[in-house]
């Protein structure tokens, strides 16, 4: 009777201890995860010049914090800048007819998780310094983001063809997430995920 | 699972000598080690895992009853890129699946040397499972339900005569859960298991 006894505590010691083990997540890495998507049609050697702002969207808990500058700014930028020389596209002034803009925006310390939807959630982030170019924004594509904290978002919009169009078409975007460190840690984190967006998007290019 | 089929028909041929008394109940619990067999989303062996059975036995070496289990799958994946047309996404990974597979069981027993019970049988009922992609803070998550068959063979070692026994056993499990985000078609696994069981006197 004892060993009886004996093997029912350790069974049930084994169901109790053992159902559904918790996954060891040690291993991840603190890479940011980079997703991008494109316009299926769109032709990206139609387009040979560009506009990015020195000016990040900066969303924080803090409601005065909406524009990121300085050297961090700049790093990020300029990552977006090497990498659209390197694909053949040349930078211009926002007053000289670009073909494509780009628009970067860093979301940081928001606790509550934001699901986002991008037709209607442009309008409240439309950047100012696009005023000129104020089309009703169009996605070719339909997807959701959940922005949380430490999420980098760029896209790129057809300055080209919206005056005729009277749309604002969204060629291309890029989201970039995961969780923040230190803020040298998070720019590098970031730098590092703009080079891989660009990377995994092979086709843009100009010739 | 050809094999498996094959080997259940021949020992199914080999009609052995009684095993239980009939009417007498039977319980057991065992840890089950698991290997996945099928899918890409993840091939390492899971250590964590136990099953439940219950027989009831309808003739001296027939019995009738119902099994449930469960088992925890996990692999890291390293950071790679996925494609598909113009959308892609990379990252790093740890994938994971649940499975709590459920059936309704009969077993066949067999003579077989003085101290041993080996026995064949198969079960069929549903299998739920939830699969798991962790990514940075990130988690997706997507469960579902599949028809399950899980053919097995095993023995018992009975521990003197007072209906305590050790069990001994291997199944093929095949289910139809299916995954299309994470490109799942069906789930099986070869799995293992040893543990105790307890029955009204061998």
């Amino acid at each position: 009777m004892k060993l009886q006894s004996l093997l029912l505590v350790l069974t049930c010691y084994l169901i109790v201890g053992g159902c559904r083990k918790s996954p060891d997540l040690d291993e991840l890495s603190s890479k940011f995860v980079v997703a991008t998507n494109a316009d299926k049609e769109a032709d990206f050697k139609t387009y040979k010049t560009y506009f990015i702002s020195d000016t990040i969207r900066y969303l924080t808990n803090t409601s005065t914090d909406t524009v990121l500058v300085g050297p961090d700014a700049d790093q990020l930028i300029n990552t977006v800048k090497s990498n659209m020389s390197a694909l053949g596209y040349t930078f211009v002034g926002r007053f000289d007819d670009p073909d494509v803009g780009l628009n970067m925006m860093v979301v940081k310390d928001l606790n509550i998780q934001t699901i986002v939807y991008p037709d209607w959630w442009w309008d409240w982030w439309y950047p100012w310094y696009w005023y000129d170019w104020y089309y009703p924004p169009y996605y070719p594509w339909s997807y959701t983001y959940a922005y949380t904290t430490g999420s980098i978002y760029i896209s790129m919009g057809d300055l080209k063809n919206a005056p005729e169009t009277k749309k604002l078409r969204m060629l291309w975007d890029a989201l970039m997430g995961g969780a923040l460190g230190t803020q040298s840690q998070n720019i590098a984190e970031g730098v590092d995920a703009i080079n891989q967006a660009f990377q995994q998007s092979s086709y843009l290019k100009t010739n | 699972m050809k094999k498996i089929l094959v080997i259940l028909l021949l020992t199914l041929v080999y009609v052995g000598a009684s095993a239980q008394k009939t009417g007498a109940n039977l319980f057991s619990a065992a840890w089950d080690v698991s290997f996945p067999t099928n899918n890409d989303f993840l091939t390492k062996t899971s250590l964590a895992g136990f099953r439940f059975d219950y027989k009831k036995f309808l003739t001296d070496n027939l019995s009738v009853g119902a099994t449930l289990s469960w088992n925890s799958y996990e692999q890291y994946i390293a950071r790679q890129t996925y494609e598909k047309d113009r959308t892609a996404v990379t990252t790093d990974m740890e994938r994971t699946i649940y499975n709590v597979p459920m059936a309704l069981t009969a077993h066949y027993y067999f003579k077989g040397p003085k101290t041993i019970r080996p026995f064949a049988g198969l079960g069929i009922g549903a299998q739920y499972s939830d699969q798991t992609i962790y990514y940075n803070i990130y988690q997706t998550d997507v469960d579902n339900w599949g028809f399950l068959l899980k053919p097995e063979i095993g023995a018992y070692y009975p521990l003197g005569t007072r209906g305590a026994a050790i069990v001994l056993g291997g199944s093929y499990a095949w289910a139809t859960n299916k995954n299309d985000a994470f490109r799942i078609n069906s789930l099986t696994n070869f799995s293992v298991h040893l543990g105790f069981a307890w029955a009204g006197g061998w």
